[in-house]
């Protein structure tokens, strides 16, 4: 085989040790036989003995990294830390959240929780699962009987596939009664009247989304004021898709 | 828990470097890294179950914490290289070392971690899981980033 030109990602390959002993050996014969390629080949090992100097630096001789590496280590959640956990997973709209914490703390102490505010508020992780950001939300106005029968059409629309799910999922039984229930009260209720009763119908809609039931989270989109897209639809069709073909 | 734990200190030394590629002292910047991780830590329990990046996730606290602390004191946040090698000489620190430092700085976030992720020696494959990008995405855009990185090594653009 005569010299040929080495690419840079079989520079790359070659100088991170990402290649078989065969075809190290063969970039090393190209490398040798051409000297342009010899260069590159030079120029990357150098670039990345420089870069690994810049993590060496820190993880070899600057101190502060130990006392962090510590810091994560020595790390214990407080209790309460669990418990806010717990409550995430269960209502993930922070504002829902925030104010059920300020209700609770305002029979309790008589005033709002600057503590539970904070804790709500810190940056939110990249999750990969859960992009949206629940802090960039406003106060909505809440009309409760717009929200029962939105929720009412869609329980409509999805029976079929709700009564399948109960059938493969029991559990969600419940869950789905409760909401049906808390849907019609909605539809009557009078808006300062209705927050409760949003909060229960949250809670079952979190659950039902956590399940797996399709279409749930346009549930979840109309309870949080937000608007329904043809793609959410096209979305709850494939979760369908999918589910009908899982529980065959 | 431990297993976020074990997670968050693999991007330490990340952190650390992006820290220094953002204000140039050493001590500056462990002063940023101090204060992510300890806003990163007040959260974790409530990251438990959640699929985390936790480069990205600790570089964008980093850069928070610089935006806000730097901004509150009237300090500059955006160095030149000059206000940038001035922030860095410090006793100890090589002049190759700032000569790196200024030029991995001029890389983008994306190249910055892949490099740094092969400079920490994790394989290709696993920097490939880390970034939710293929294997032969991964090996694709380290080679562009290490030419990027000598193209600016050697005064380009």
């Amino acid at each position: 085989m005569g010299p040929k030109v080495l690419t840079l990602e079989e520079i790359s390959r070659y100088v991170d040790g990402e290649l078989s002993e065969d075809r190290r050996r063969e970039v090393e014969f190209q490398a040798e036989s051409f000297n342009p390629s010899r260069e590159k080949l030079n120029d990357h090992r150098a670039a990345a003995d420089q870069i690994a100097s810049l993590f060496e630096e820190i993880v070899f001789n600057d101190p502060a990294y130990r006392s962090f590496v510590r810091m994560v280590e020595d790390f214990e959640p407080r209790s309460i830390d669990m418990d806010i956990q717990a409550i995430r997973k269960l209502i993930p709209d922070s504002d829902r959240l925030r104010r059920i914490l300020d209700e609770l703390a305002t029979g309790i102490y008589g005033s709002v929780s600057d503590v539970s505010m904070s804790m709500m508020s810190l940056e939110r992780a990249p999750s990969r699962s859960d992009d949206i950001d629940l802090s960039a939300k406003s106060e909505r106005a809440v009309n409760p009987s717009r929200i029962g029968m939105e929720l009412a059409r869609h329980l409509d629309e999805f029976a079929g596939i709700n009564g399948q799910f109960v059938r493969t999922v029991p559990a969600c039984h419940d869950s789905l009664r409760k909401l049906e229930n808390s849907v019609m009260a909605l539809r009557k209720i009078l808006p300062e009247e209705a927050d409760p009763e949003i909060a229960v119908a949250t809670v079952c809609i979190e659950q039902l989304v956590q399940e797996g039931l399709p279409g749930a989270k346009i549930m979840l989109k109309i309870i949080q004021g937000e608007s329904v897209f043809k793609r959410d639809y096209q979305m709850a069709v494939r979760e369908i898709t999918l589910f009908i073909e899982s529980s065959r | 828990m431990d297993e976020l734990k074990k997670q968050l200190i693999a991007a330490i030394p990340q952190m650390m470097v992006y820290a220094r590629s953002r204000v140039g002292h050493p001590d500056d910047a462990n002063e940023l890294v101090q204060e992510a991780l300890e806003r990163i830590l007040k959260r974790l329990p409530q990251l438990v179950g959640d699929d985390i990046n936790f480069i990205a996730y600790g570089k964008r606290v980093v850069r928070n914490v610089h935006v806000e602390k730097w901004r509150a004191s009237r300090r500059t946040i955006q160095l030149d290289d000059a206000e940038f090698e001035k922030a860095c000489i410090q006793p100890g620190v090589s002049t190759s070392y700032i000569d790196t430092l200024k030029v991995f700085r001029k890389l983008s976030e994306q190249c910055q971690s892949l490099l740094g992720l092969v400079a920490e020696r994790y394989r290709y494959v696993e920097i490939a899981a880390r970034l939710e990008m293929s294997e032969g995405a991964v090996a694709g855009a380290i080679s562009r980033c290490r030419s990027a990185f000598l193209t600016f090594m050697k005064g380009g653009r």
